[in-house]
């Protein structure tokens, strides 16, 4: 007696070993015309098991497989666009088998470094302006990135070679203050005073005659802002 | 004995400084030929990058068929923007790089929205064929010039590492010939066809976008009619207008405050010309303990905004850091999400004020649409999604393409592992068009 209870424990614990060990397909893709592979392989076999289907077992999804997998959706009752999605896979018992991926999906990654980085600028860039003029200076450099003329990442922005003063002295690397990270927050949430400008200057010490071809949008404080 | 002592000193401690002074100057010069090096490595890079792109785009020219193309069209793009990444980090005046650093972008952008179009399965047409030969040639003619200037730099033995000397003579001949790469054609021709170069993420036309905000035209006491009003609830006082900001989709009188409490607290807005319509408000205050909830703070922003006169305003999505939160609504017509017509409320979590208001991407795009019927049905959109994620709520919304186009979707919050997606079924044809990884924060809910 006892040893009949064993025997399917045993069973099931080698079930159990290969579904943990055995790296499964996630069975995801949706199949339509075109698609080819082994799910494809195992498409046609079942459809032609069941009888809708009586092409080449071939792996490529062709008309043959779409008519039949039209016709198996006709016959049960659903949608019938010749491509196999979650439903369709349901009913033809290819199920997904909605396995994680074995390394468990990265839980996002956070933006606080590009808070950090930003806060830092602003406060390198604008220490003693306004608060609205420390956002500006925030937003002027999250514009930078979607401007075609400019880098398209933060750091390059920020560490492009030329571009501002303070990198350039190394002022950059001090720990910003509560206002600065403030602002930067306000930016990256889509604050933007200048309503859209590349470029600021202080008008006292720019010496780049360059700068001031550019079309001024507001003063804020001691800064320029323009485009 | 004793007179000996000092210029012995004197001639010790003058040794010790030349022995120093060699160290370092040749730790100088150390320096100076590792940052030369690295600079001349990327410029290597450069050249090599755009070379590439150019003979990636001339063999997707040549390929007979649409996934030869994809597959070199977007090689292609990938060294584009290598070469704009290399670019941007010489020391080089941005004024001099910047027609080349818009041309390499553009290249990247216009091969992407190509590649797209390719996998939708349309076939490019002639218009667009001619447009990637333009810029093959542009990108040859790139190339050439860098090489170019290659060889004299190497020959005239100019040195990237010569940063400190202010006005060098040889990097502002680099600068100038820089700025004179013959790109200015094609400068010429994106303003010309600004569709058709492009319609990528960086577009230029989408700067000059004409605002759909209408109304009288205010002058400055209006301006400050309509605050002492809009703020009188949150006391703000001795308004004066600051500013103006002109040469922007929305012009705008800037205006400073003073707010009664919280220690004077000095506040900012700006006011539209247009419309006489708040267009950004921020009050910086310190904040104390939060005492309300999420919930509380988006009741509170959803009164402010029917105050405000914004009806059929929906919460979409909300960020909560130090003390205060974020909450983005977006405008609904008839069951469907308009995400461009945007309105972000600050709420601050300990008193319940609003310290921050922003409605620019709203009085941009705001204006009743002509929603199209959806073509296929809620149940069709699903049968696209990924069979290995589940739904866990669907909806309608429009959402905003990167040519400034708006597609209607079927928005479906989906989970996949631990994280939450959104995925975006178009509703004419089926196609996916966006999927979103909504990032859980401890401070609250960021959608990437």
């Amino acid at each position: 007696m006892k040893r009949r209870k064993i025997i399917p424990l045993i069973m099931i614990l080698i079930v159990l070993a290969v579904t943990i060990f055995v790296p499964k397909n996630t069975y995801a893709q949706n199949l339509s015309w075109g698609s080819s592979g082994a799910e494809v392989t195992e498409l046609q076999n079942r459809l032609s098991r069941w009888g809708y289907y009586d092409g080449p077992i071939s792996g490529t999804f062709g008309p043959q497989t779409y008519e039949a997998v039209r016709f198996f959706q006709r016959q049960n009752g659903l949608t019938v666009d010749g491509i196999v999605g979650p439903q369709t896979r349901n009913a033809l018992g290819m199920a997904a088998t909605a396995s994680a991926p074995a390394a468990p999906v990265s839980r996002g990654v956070s933006r606080s470094d590009d808070v950090e980085l930003l806060a830092r600028t602003i406060h390198a860039e604008s220490k003693g302006e306004p608060y609205e003029g420390q956002v500006a200076v925030g937003a002027v450099i999250l514009n930078r990135i979607r401007s075609a003329d400019f880098p398209n990442t933060l750091a390059g922005v920020v560490y492009q070679p030329c571009a501002f003063e303070p990198v350039k002295r190394g002022t950059i690397n001090e720990a910003p203050n509560d206002s600065a990270y403030r602002a930067a927050r306000d930016a990256l949430n889509g604050w933007d005073p200048t309503g859209g400008a590349l470029y600021f200057w202080n008008p006292a010490t720019a010496t780049s005659r360059w700068i001031w071809t550019r079309t001024i949008t507001l003063r804020i404080g001691r800064h320029v802002f323009g485009n | 004995m004793r007179r000996y002592i000092l210029p012995t000193v004197l001639a010790v401690a003058l040794m010790a400084t030349g022995v120093w002074g060699y160290y370092q100057y040749n730790e100088r010069n150390d320096y100076h030929t590792y940052l030369d090096l690295q600079f001349q490595r990327q410029y290597y890079d450069l050249i090599g990058h755009v070379e590439n792109a150019q003979v990636d785009l001339a063999k997707a020219m040549v390929s007979g068929s649409s996934n030869d193309l994809v597959k070199y069209l977007n090689e292609t793009v990938f060294q584009a923007y290598m070469a704009q990444d290399k670019l941007t980090q010489l020391p080089f005046d941005h004024g001099a790089i910047r027609q080349t650093e818009r041309f390499l972008n553009q290249l990247g952008d216009y091969c992407t929205a190509m590649v797209n179009k390719s996998l939708e399965g349309i076939v490019l047409d002639e218009d667009e064929m001619g447009t990637l030969t333009e810029l093959h040639g542009y990108a040859n003619m790139l190339s050439r010039q860098l090489i170019e200037l290659q060889q004299d730099i190497a020959a005239g033995g100019i040195n990237f590492g010569d940063l400190r000397r202010e006005g060098n003579r040889d990097l502002a001949q680099l600068n100038d010939r820089m700025e004179k790469f013959n790109l200015i054609n094609f400068q010429e021709r994106t303003q010309e066809y600004p569709e058709l170069i492009y319609d990528g993420p960086f577009s230029e036309h989408l700067k000059d976008v004409q605002p759909r905000l209408e109304g009288e035209t205010i002058d400055q006491n209006q301006a400050l009619e309509i605050v002492a009003d809009s703020f009188r609830e949150e006391k703000v006082r001795d308004v004066e207008v600051v500013g103006e900001i002109e040469n922007t989709s929305i012009p705008a009188y800037y205006l400073r405050g003073t707010r009664n409490g919280n220690g004077e607290q000095e506040v900012s807005m700006a006011i539209s010309k247009t419309g006489g319509k708040i267009v950004w408000y921020l009050n910086p205050r310190d904040i104390g303990e939060s005492q309300l909830g999420l919930e509380e703070a988006i009741n509170t922003a959803e009164e402010f905004l029917v105050e405000k006169g914004y009806e059929d305003m929906v919460a979409t999505y909300t960020t909560t850091y130090e003390g205060q939160s974020v909450i983005n609504f977006a405008y609904e017509q008839e069951d469907v999400i308009v995400y461009t017509d945007l309105i972000k409320v600050k709420v601050a979590l300990d008193n319940g004020d609003i310290i921050g208001f922003e409605t620019e991407g709203f009085l941009i795009n705001h204006h009743e649409r002509d929603i199209p019927e959806p073509e296929i049905s809620e149940e069709e959109a699903r049968e696209r999604l990924s069979s290995a994620v589940e739904v866990e709520n669907a909806r309608l919304a429009m959402i905003p393409t990167p040519g400034k186009k708006e597609i209607l979707c079927y928005e479906f919050k989906v989970q996949f592992g631990e994280d939450n997606y959104l995925v975006y079924i178009d509703a004419r044809d089926g196609e996916q068009r966006q999927v979103l990884l909504m990032v859980e924060q401890e401070d609250g809910t960021l959608v990437m």
